[in-house]
């Protein structure tokens, strides 16, 4: 086998260490997606598929992305909530690929709530 | 890589595989296919975990959920409960002997919370036949240390003030037999 040279062997962690991450990283914030029966109905899996597609995309590893039983909306489904790090949880309905999409890159990583497509501020704890 | 959301650290050290941990890594193998979440969850043998008492013993990551006890035919529901619908299957989990709910973290759990881990501080978190998993958590950084920051004597008195023995019984320190 060939000498691994010390540059080579940083590089190479540096890559392995990036697989890591849902093993000991630290996340900034998560997405739960809805999965109970009616979710999955109404297309939620292709919303999980979709938020792990943007997350690869965009190099980030301090996002979580969840499942989550039936939260009691099933005709607004598909529906997911993002928390994110000191901010209230927001609840968003109705999803498509296309709003999963602008969500991940408005909202989880530019920090900015998509007002259009949420279903309100804080209905997490609100009730 | 794609990004995957869950990862499967199935403890496959002596006590977990004679438990049956080569079984429970057939039947989640097959059933994650059947449940069309082979692009979502991955699968990652550990060596032993610690817990032997548990085994074969399962931990959900990220979320760090411990499952113990567990049998080929508790997969279907497992997978379709968690991994699919997000929710932890309580009956799976550990409960301590004295009580009636169970601890669903790993980190909740007494026997882990009390551990301080240093020289096994990689256990549970890392494929030890997957040498790219080692390198990411800064194996053979000592080597590279030693390599190209250290004289030969530094590695020495280093040895020497670690007290580093030897383990065939008679406890020779390790930095003496330069």
């Amino acid at each position: 086998m060939a000498k691994l040279t010390l540059d080579e062997l940083r590089r190479k962690r540096a890559e392995a260490q990036k697989g890591l991450y849902l093993r000991e990283g630290e996340f900034r914030g998560r997405v739960i997606v809805h999965m109970g029966t009616c979710g999955i109905a109404a297309g939620a899996r292709a919303i999980v598929t979709t938020f792990l597609e943007e997350l690869e995309k965009s190099g980030s590893r301090d996002i979580m992305i969840t499942t989550s039983g039936c939260a009691g909306l099933c005709s607004k489904e598909p529906m997911a909530t993002v928390e994110m790090l000191n901010s209230p949880p927001v609840r968003y309905i109705e999803l498509t690929p296309e709003k999963a999409r602008k969500i991940f890159h408005e909202h989880l990583i530019g920090g900015r709530v998509v007002v259009e497509y949420a279903l309100e501020r804080d209905s997490e704890r609100g009730g | 890589m794609v990004a995957r959301r869950i990862e499967l650290m199935l403890g496959t050290g002596t006590g977990c595989v004679a438990g049956g941990a080569f079984r429970l890594k057939q039947a989640l193998e097959q059933e994650i296919v059947k449940q069309g979440l082979q692009f979502e969850v991955s699968l990652v043998p550990t060596g032993c975990n610690g817990f032997c008492g548990q085994g074969p013993l399962l931990v959900v990551q990220p979320e760090n959920i411990f499952y113990g006890w567990l049998k080929v035919e508790d997969i279907p529901l497992l997978v379709q409960e968690h991994f699919v619908k997000g929710r932890p299957v309580k009956k799976l989990m550990f409960t301590p002997p004295e009580e009636k709910e169970p601890i669903p973290l790993l980190r909740d759990i007494p026997f882990f919370k009390k551990q301080m881990l240093l020289v096994l501080r990689n256990k549970g978190l890392i494929d030890p036949e997957n040498i790219d998993d080692y390198i990411a958590r800064d194996g053979y950084t000592a080597l590279e240390k030693v390599l190209t920051s250290m004289t030969p004597e530094d590695v020495i008195e280093e040895i020497i003030a670690s007290g580093l023995r030897g383990r065939g019984g008679a406890g020779f320190p390790t930095g003496l037999k330069w």
